[in-house]
């Protein structure tokens, strides 16, 4: 065809041009391709760490936090002072004074004694009946309540009384000479008939299995364990735990996801609302949203429901998550796009500006061929065809570049940290008691995927490119007068 | 005889206002099928304009202007295209030839607006490479090629569809004697076939005497056409001869301006007409160029 055979030879008269272009054009696209795809191999490593989070399960967990009025600082609670009604201080009261162990009730002087007791730590506790009302929350797809307290164990020998000045035997606060251990874990409660509402999911387990599901009977005698805490105690699966008088079966060790809420020890809800002496007593709500879209809505109508409670969903958990991952991503999204952007721009002004310089240059063959009878449409067909040969080009090379450096960045797999500060909360963690975020780092290998919706678009960017310049080029065309073809006579 | 060329009151201005350039003011010219013309003058003198306004190139600020019949005043853009693909040829100075396309393929440009198939025109390229002797060298660029080649190419590519009238813009400026001489016997050669007519234009004053006629601007204004006489002079008797010159190819009557210009020079040469010319002309109506040919010849000094 002759104008397929007219624009090859042009392209090839202009050889350096056509290659400036559209390697001008390439490098566009290739940055826009490159930076499409880094930016969407942080997002799935994103997604990757805070899946577990963001994904199945509950969208948020619901308590009722301990903590000082508006306006308190430091010691001193506010005006107000802490948030407790009577009956919620003398609550807590009761289920605290079990911590206050009275040393003349384990043994005489001298026995060895080892106890645990539990302590409401972070967050009150409430009636079990309290889980039916959030289901009646609209927009509730389902709930589940969880307990979390601190375990204290205590290990050790029953001091000797120390006699007091006049003669009286001093309480217990001579323990405080004696030889015993503390040892503080977060324990908490599973609702074994919801696990994807549970604190300790099905899908954390790393090693060994869940409780058994549904049947709160068997599962009463099992435990899951964090990993951390396993390893911390040398227990493994398949081998039993003492927890106070209680002997339970390691059933599984499972891994919480970064930034979600982790236990050290994981019981069924009823066997440590017994343990515990808390019966029919829970402090969180675990609770799913119909859609992921109403989890705002649903939040804002438990927040309504129950005054005082606090609220976190999964979302609030994951922008938690710091760390390079999260310092690539954003920098992949704003510096990347910018100078994608920036980049694209550039190369459609560079290919713009050579194509009205070659359109300046070939004045007279131009002029000449409207003198032989080409229309300016046909003319201007001609010259835009031209550009949008070097637009194919460049969009075919910039693609091919932009795959490379995307393969170079699998193929290297540069590793990124994500990380979450530990949990903050109430006053209690300061001691490290209570259940809270998961601290610390995850390494997440980097990819850069590329699929061929990505190599299209690359492709039809450096085409749209080359089509601007040569729809401005060809109009420039348009404008010339085909007398101009014999000026350089006159 | 129809006339391919029909100009009246031709006006060519550059710019506006005190900017102002009238590069042609008010140009008369009949160009008839057939008829090899060049038009000559000094540099600014509007003979290019001429050219650009005969080739369908540009509309007149005034004036009116019929090319093969058509007056282009009011043609739209797409229709002059058409115009200069179906009825005008040029041939420029430089040549113009597309420098990355063959001497074949730039025969072929010109047929690329026609409906004319790919192998057709491809075919007819060859044929008419053939014709201006150039069968041997149809797949060379441009480059490759003499200047007498590619002017060549040039003329085969102006006749590739069969136009009414061929333009050439100083065709042999850029070319030594031999060779210009060789593609001036070309363009005669293809103005005397079919009827088709050869418009020249140059300010080579040799170049212009090969043409049968010549028309001479000056200051954007036509001051001689040889078809009528000496613009500068009211010599009937140049007037006469010039007209005569016309009549060796046209044993026709001649055409209304002719018998003009013919009224007017007979009239002032009348004393010296003998009576039986004088009764054999009449009233002029009627005459031909044969006949007003013979009373030159006996007008003619020594005649």
């Amino acid at each position: 065809m002759f104008s397929i055979r007219y624009l090859s030879a042009e392209l090839r008269r202009r050889l350096g041009r056509t290659i400036l272009t559209a390697l001008g054009l390439a490098v566009g696209v290739a940055l826009v391709a490159a930076v499409t795809a880094l930016s969407r191999g942080l997002d799935d490593a994103q997604a990757q760490v805070l899946e577990p989070l963001t994904g199945i399960g509950s969208d948020m967990t619901v308590s009722r936090p301990l903590r000082a009025d508006e306006g308190g600082e430091g010691f001193d609670p506010g005006p107000g002072g802490v948030n407790l009604t009577a009956a919620e201080r003398d609550r807590l009261v009761e289920e605290n004074s079990a911590a206050q162990v009275s040393l003349d009730e384990l043994g005489d002087p001298g026995d060895p004694f080892e106890t645990v007791v539990f302590v409401t730590s972070t967050r009150l506790t409430f009636p079990e009946a309290e889980l039916a009302r959030a289901r009646d929350v609209e927009g509730v797809a389902g709930a589940a309540g969880g307990l979390t307290l601190s375990a204290l164990y205590l290990e050790g020998t029953v001091p000797e009384p120390v006699p007091g000045p006049d003669g009286d035997v001093l309480g217990p606060r001579t323990a405080l000479r004696a030889d015993i251990d503390f040892e503080p874990a977060a324990v908490a409660g599973v609702d074994v008939a919801e696990p994807d509402l549970a604190f300790v999911t099905p899908g954390q387990i790393v090693d060994g299995e869940w409780f058994t599901e549904g049947r709160p009977v068997i599962a009463r005698d099992e435990v899951v364990l964090a990993r951390d805490y396993a390893a911390r105690q040398g227990v493994a699966v398949g081998e039993r735990l003492a927890i106070g008088d209680e002997r339970f079966e390691v059933v599984g060790i499972a891994e919480p996801p970064l930034g979600g809420e982790a236990s050290d020890v994981y019981l069924e809800l009823g066997k440590l609302q017994e343990v515990a002496r808390r019966e029919g007593r829970i402090n969180v709500l675990r609770v799913r949203a119909d859609s992921s879209a109403d989890v705002g809505a649903v939040a804002a109508g438990i927040e309504a429901a129950f005054p005082g409670s606090e609220v976190v969903t999964a979302e609030q958990l994951a922008t938690r998550v710091g760390g390079s991952l999260v310092s690539a991503s954003d920098l992949a999204d704003s510096l990347g796009t910018v100078l994608a952007v920036v980049a694209m721009i550039g190369a459609v002004l560079i290919a713009t500006l050579l194509t009205l310089a070659s359109v300046a240059k070939r004045t007279r063959e131009l002029g000449t061929l409207r003198a032989i009878g080409w229309t300016r449409r046909r003319v201007v067909r001609q010259v835009t065809g031209e550009s949008l040969a070097t637009g194919v080009i460049g969009g075919l090379v910039g693609a091919a570049l932009g795959v490379a450096a995307a393969a170079v960045v699998t193929a290297l797999g540069p590793t990124l940290t994500a990380s979450v500060e530990g949990a903050g909360g109430g006053p209690a963690d300061a001691f490290g008691f209570g259940a809270g975020a998961v601290g610390g780092a995850e390494e997440v290998t980097l990819g850069a995927p590329v699929d061929l919706p990505l190599v299209l678009l690359a492709v039809g960017l450096a085409i749209a490119g080359g089509l601007v310049a040569g729809v401005v080029g060809g109009l420039r065309a348009a404008r010339l007068r085909p007398a101009d073809a014999l000026r350089s006579l006159e | 005889m129809s006339a391919v060329v029909h100009a009246r009151g031709l006006e060519r201005v550059y710019g506006a206002g005190s900017a102002a350039v009238t590069a042609l003011g008010g140009v008369d010219l009949d160009v008839d099928e057939g008829e090899m013309v060049a038009i000559v003058g000094p540099s600014g003198s509007g003979k290019t304009t001429l050219l650009q306004l005969l080739g369908a190139l540009d509309r007149p600020t005034d004036g009116t202007l019929e090319i093969a019949g058509r007056p282009i005043g009011d043609m739209g853009d797409d229709a002059l295209a058409r115009l200069r693909r179906d009825s005008v040829g040029f041939v420029f100075q430089q040549f113009n030839l597309i420098p990355t396309l063959t001497a074949a393929e730039n025969v072929e440009a010109a047929m690329v607006p026609t409906d004319v198939p790919g192998p057709e025109r491809r075919r007819r390229a060859l044929e008419l490479l053939d014709a201006v002797g150039l069968s041997a060298r149809a797949g060379q660029l441009p480059s490759r090629l003499s200047g007498g080649e590619q002017q060549r190419v040039a003329i085969a590519r102006a006749l590739s569809n069969r136009p009414r009238m061929l333009l050439a813009d100083e065709p042999t400026g850029n070319l030594d004697s031999a060779t210009g001489a060789s593609v001036l016997e070309l363009l005669r050669s293809f103005a005397g076939e079919d009827g088709r007519t050869v418009v020249l234009v140059t300010h080579d004053r040799g170049l212009a005497a090969e043409a049968p006629r010549r028309v001479a601007l000056r200051d954007g204004r036509v001051v001689e056409d040889s078809a009528l006489g000496d613009g500068d002079s009211d010599d009937p008797l140049k007037v006469l001869a010039a007209l005569a010159r016309v009549g060796a190819a046209a044993p026709e009557p001649l055409d209304a301006r002719d018998l003009a210009a013919a009224r007017v020079a007979l009239a002032a040469v009348d004393d010296r007409l003998t009576s039986a010319v004088r009764a054999a002309l009449g009233d002029a109506d009627g005459l031909t160029y044969r006949e007003l040919a013979l009373v030159a010849a006996v007008l003619e000094p020594g005649g």
